[in-house]
């Protein structure tokens, strides 16, 4: 199991399209994968549950990844974040 | 999946959320103040009075002649306005404070408004949202629905199907509360409550769908804004060596704990030619008999041993 905290830096926050694209990313890993903010655990396979926490910008997101690719998972994710999931900023 | 989890520490109470719930309310000065969930009931608000403060006080027709009464200087000084101990200062029976009154909240950073609602009935609305804003929550994954009047919370791996069998539920009369992401809260101590967050509410994503709106397609009466937890079914992806190994006389059901309630949990394995819709209603129907008492399995194995002459054991 990994833990790691990563920050929603772009502009926009988790929006439905930055969460769609997370999704996207997160289904094709076998590990359990959640995402905790505050005291709201949501599992990140789900678009559902990471609209639910409405990140905004600058907000920290508590990253658990749990099975055989966790570590993989946890990389692809902290980049995506880092990347600001495709967009311009 | 964890069976056992530690209650969490409830959130400190955000007194503007408390107070938003009041009907008929004329704003003077908000507040971002919170209060220690740690505060019971009994000490979080009361009628304003000097010698014992309360985070929310509550302004009648006397308090307010005394008010009223009290020079600007007075007033500052007040315990009743401390900008440490006084949160929100909430004016009854349609009073409105004098212009001393409202500098010094905006002064201390104190919430002051006025509703048209008496005393007895602010005290009764603050006491009946109380338990929703302070009891323990927790987030859980799943699609939760009231089936026959009965809150059956469906879990399971992401891509099982949950979301599907909610629409099916739903076509079939049932009612949807929240899809994938619940939030449930202890009420009265003794029960679960499980409640849709009001970002997603109505809402459900179905694969190669998107996210569609119940509320629109199925109409109102299809979507809840709460219920009681009461029933959790877990469906599992099953293989075939699992279904071999299943026992057929019982159902396989344990008791999960949420918040320090349990709550029971039957498995059902999802595989080709079984209908989830149907055996979810079948499950709920079997529940609401085990719970008036009527065990079928146990009914049945009785009455065949009864049939063979084989006395009961114990």
């Amino acid at each position: 199991m990994i833990e790691a905290e990563v920050p929603v830096v772009n502009k926009l926050g988790l929006h439905a399209r930055a969460a769609s694209k997370l999704v996207k990313l997160t289904a094709g890993f076998e590990s359990s994968i959640k995402l905790i903010r505050k005291n709201q655990e949501v599992d990140a396979k789900s678009i559902m549950g990471i609209l639910m926490l409405a990140a905004t910008q600058g907000t920290q997101i508590r990253v658990i990844t749990d099975g055989p690719d966790e570590r993989d998972a946890m990389d692809a994710i902290s980049e995506m974040f880092e990347q600001c999931f495709g967009e311009d900023e | 999946m964890q069976s056992v989890e530690s209650v969490p520490q409830p959130e400190p109470l955000q007194v503007q959320k408390l107070i938003e719930q009041l009907p008929d309310v004329h704003w003077y000065q908000r507040t971002g103040k919170t209060v220690k969930s740690c505060f019971q009931q009994a000490n979080l608000f009361g009628f304003l009075n000097p010698l014992r403060i309360t985070p929310l006080q509550i302004v009648d027709q006397a308090a307010i002649e005394w008010l009223y009464r009290m020079r600007d200087s007075e007033l500052r000084k007040s315990p009743c306005f401390d900008s440490q101990g006084s949160v929100a200062t909430i004016l009854c029976d349609g009073l409105s404070p004098n212009p001393n009154i409202i500098e010094v909240c905006k002064n201390n950073d104190i919430a002051l408004l006025k509703t048209s609602l008496g005393s007895a009935a602010v005290l009764d609305c603050l006491q009946g949202q109380l338990p929703r804003l302070l009891s323990p929550r927790c987030n859980k994954h799943g699609v939760f629905l009231a089936v026959m009047n009965t809150g059956v919370l469906i879990t399971g791996a992401s891509g099982v199907g949950k979301s599907e069998v909610a629409l099916d539920l739903v076509q079939r009369g049932h009612q949807l509360v929240a899809d994938d992401a619940v939030e449930i809260y202890r009420r009265d101590g003794a029960e679960l409550v499980g409640e849709c967050s009001p970002t997603l509410k109505g809402y459900v994503e179905i694969r190669g769908l998107g996210i569609i709106n119940i509320d629109k397609m199925f109409g109102p009466a299809s979507v809840l804004d709460y219920y009681r937890l009461q029933l959790i079914i877990n469906l599992k992806d099953a293989t075939n060596k699992e279904i071999r190994s299943l026992d057929r006389l019982q159902p396989s059901l344990n008791m999960v704990e949420i918040l320090g309630i349990k709550v029971p949990r039957l498995s059902m394995l999802v595989a080709p030619g079984r209908n989830l819709a149907v055996l979810i209603e079948a499950a709920t129907r079997d529940f609401l008999l085990r719970k008036s008492g009527i065990d079928s399995s146990l009914d049945f194995v009785k009455s065949h041993d009864r049939i063979m002459g084989i006395e009961e054991i114990g």
